[in-house]
């Protein structure tokens, strides 16, 4: 008997721990004034930013060998593309203090990226072309890893 | 049980052994880690191995199948609980392998990725709404052998063997060139929990029932246990082998499911990156199948409803419900822009959480010789069990934190 009641009363806490967990997960949504991305995000973006350029440049140096297939490349690429958007969201809040350049190098940086992908689908079966690119990347990639970046 | 049935048990068991979740964690975790993670797919593997050659074992002497057992060593509360937990879990890892379906038919025949994503998943719905449970396992696990060109690929990449022996000690990372000790015990835990997914040994033991094996058949449980999973973990070696020699050290943090698939193309050429794309389509949708059937089976055992892959809709109205609703689920979702590989990371990390609870009941039973006799876990087996429960509970503690504290992994 006392077993059965010790597990009713562990089951009601248990129920009213997970409301009130919602309820204060809730306000803090609700009430939540604007805030400055954390460094620690604003490294983690920066990397994720030079790997996506650091793979875009693989993927043209595959494509100038006739590696992959016409499909795969355009999907990737396009892939690749919405991973850029996301960072781009994610500058667009406001930056940690101080870091201000940084964030308008990274963001540019995307941009800048996201523009040269954008023409790999048109010229996918030109090796010159795809060499031309795969140096674009790489020193976009190579400016997020100096300065912008990490 | 024919030896033909055998090998076809053990071949669709290597196919069938890898999901998105194995994809994503070995990728990355070679890239992060190098061979670090080696000893990690040896300990699961023997893991996955004997739980699911135990619930085979169970579901054959006892005929009873895993959440039958659940609720019976449980209890109906706590098993109701977990019920719930398992349930969600499936449904998030069916949601990210639907939303893998759509990534790898855009990334092998191009279109609208929402657009390949509902032609795949219909597809899905058709195989298993039309094919026999033993038709539809083989089917998706003997097609997901594509996947057999990482091992290809794995061993023409030229691999530093010294350093990938090894990777079969555990030892610490070199924080200097990897990431801090948070990140490697996250990804411990995730490979750990992606290889031991619970939703596989619930579907094994059902299987056992679906397929009638009777005890004249435990030699062949045995065997698709032992040999299967074990040539399973020699191909998930392998994918960790591939992310290890393309991307350690090079920036790459492969965060997208076609970046898994491009160094099958640097090392192997075109046709064998479409094998490799063929491979991951069959065993991501063999896994959501897996774990959509694997919601109908629990639900309908739990409460006592009739199941069976096999029995008409009117006649078991649950079972089949279940996994369409599980399937429709994680296609709205998916739909409504959920990134399979985000979705896949929560599903591994909640995944280890509901592990010991589901492999507890298993454990108590196999080891019970009144219930099971003579086919009572052995000494070796019944330690071994044991362990591996105190391990999953280790990880399951574990796991949340981690995953909070690393950011998914992310450091």
């Amino acid at each position: 008997m006392k077993a059965a009641s010790a597990r009713k009363v562990t089951g009601y806490v248990a129920a009213w721990l997970v409301i009130a967990a919602c309820a204060v997960a809730l306000y803090q949504r609700a009430a939540s004034v604007p805030e400055p991305m954390e460094p620690d995000e604003l490294s983690r973006t920066a990397r994720q930013l030079a790997s996506d350029a650091l793979e875009a440049q693989r993927l043209a140096q595959q494509l100038g060998t006739g590696q992959l297939t016409a499909h795969f490349a355009r999907a990737q690429h396009e892939q690749i593309s919405q991973d850029l958007d996301d960072i781009r969201k994610a500058l667009d809040r406001p930056p940690p203090t101080g870091a201000q350049a940084r964030v308008e190098r990274l963001a540019q940086a995307a941009r800048r990226l996201d523009e040269v992908i954008k023409t790999v689908p048109s010229q996918m079966a030109d090796a010159e072309a795809m060499a031309r690119v795969s140096d674009d990347e790489g020193s976009i990639a190579r400016d997020i890893q100096a300065g912008g970046g990490s | 049980m024919k030896l033909w049935d055998v090998f076809l048990g053990i071949m669709s068991a290597i196919g069938g052994n890898v999901d998105i979740g194995q994809l994503v964690f070995t990728i990355q975790g070679g890239a992060k880690f190098g061979y670090l993670l080696m000893w990690v797919v040896v300990v699961a593997t023997v893991g996955i191995t004997i739980y699911a050659e135990m619930s085979g074992r169970v579901a054959v002497v006892l005929k009873k199948p895993a959440f039958v057992l659940v609720r019976e060593r449980l209890g109906p509360r706590m098993g109701l609980a977990l019920l719930v937990a398992s349930t969600l879990v499936n449904v998030l890892t069916c949601t990210a392998e639907v939303g893998g379906i759509g990534v790898v038919m855009q990334l092998l025949f191009g279109g609208e990725n929402r657009v390949v994503m509902v032609a795949g998943t219909l597809a899905l719905l058709c195989a298993i709404g039309f094919m026999k449970f033993d038709s539809l396992d083989r089917m998706f696990g003997i097609l997901g052998l594509g996947l057999v060109v990482y091992c290809v690929a794995a061993v023409a990449g030229s691999p530093d063997w010294s350093k990938l022996a090894a990777g079969f000690v555990p030892h610490l990372p070199d924080t200097t060139r990897m990431p801090g000790l948070d990140v490697y015990a996250y990804f411990v835990v995730a490979l750990f929990s992606a290889i031991l997914m619970p939703y596989e040994v619930d579907f094994y033991s059902s299987g056992a029932i679906e397929e009638k094996w009777t005890i004249k058949d435990l030699p062949s449980n045995f065997m698709n246990g032992v040999v299967g999973f074990s040539l399973g973990g020699i191909l998930t070696v392998a994918l960790i082998m591939v992310g290890a020699q393309a991307y350690f050290g090079s920036g790459i943090a492969p965060h997208l499911l076609g970046t898994a698939a491009t160094p099958i193309a640097a090392t192997l050429g075109h046709h064998a990156l479409v094998i490799a794309l063929v491979g991951m389509l069959f065993a991501i949708a063999g896994a959501a199948a897996e774990t959509a059937l694997t919601n109908a089976y629990t639900v309908t055992q739990f409460f006592g409803r009739p199941w069976g892959k096999d029995k008409k809709w009117r006649e078991a109205p649950v079972f089949h419900g279940t996994w369409l609703g599980s399937i429709a689920l994680g296609l709205v979702v998916s739909l409504g822009g959920a990134k399979p590989l985000d979705v896949v990371q929560y599903s591994v990390i909640f995944a280890v959480v509901v592990l010991p609870f589901n492999y507890y009941p298993i454990v108590r039973v196999a080891n019970d010789r009144e219930l099971m006799g003579e086919h009572v876990n052995k000494p070796l087996i019944r330690w071994a069990g044991w362990i591996f429960l105190a391990l999953l509970t280790a990880a399951a503690i574990a796991a949340v934190p981690l995953m909070l504290v690393t950011h998914n992994g992310e450091g």
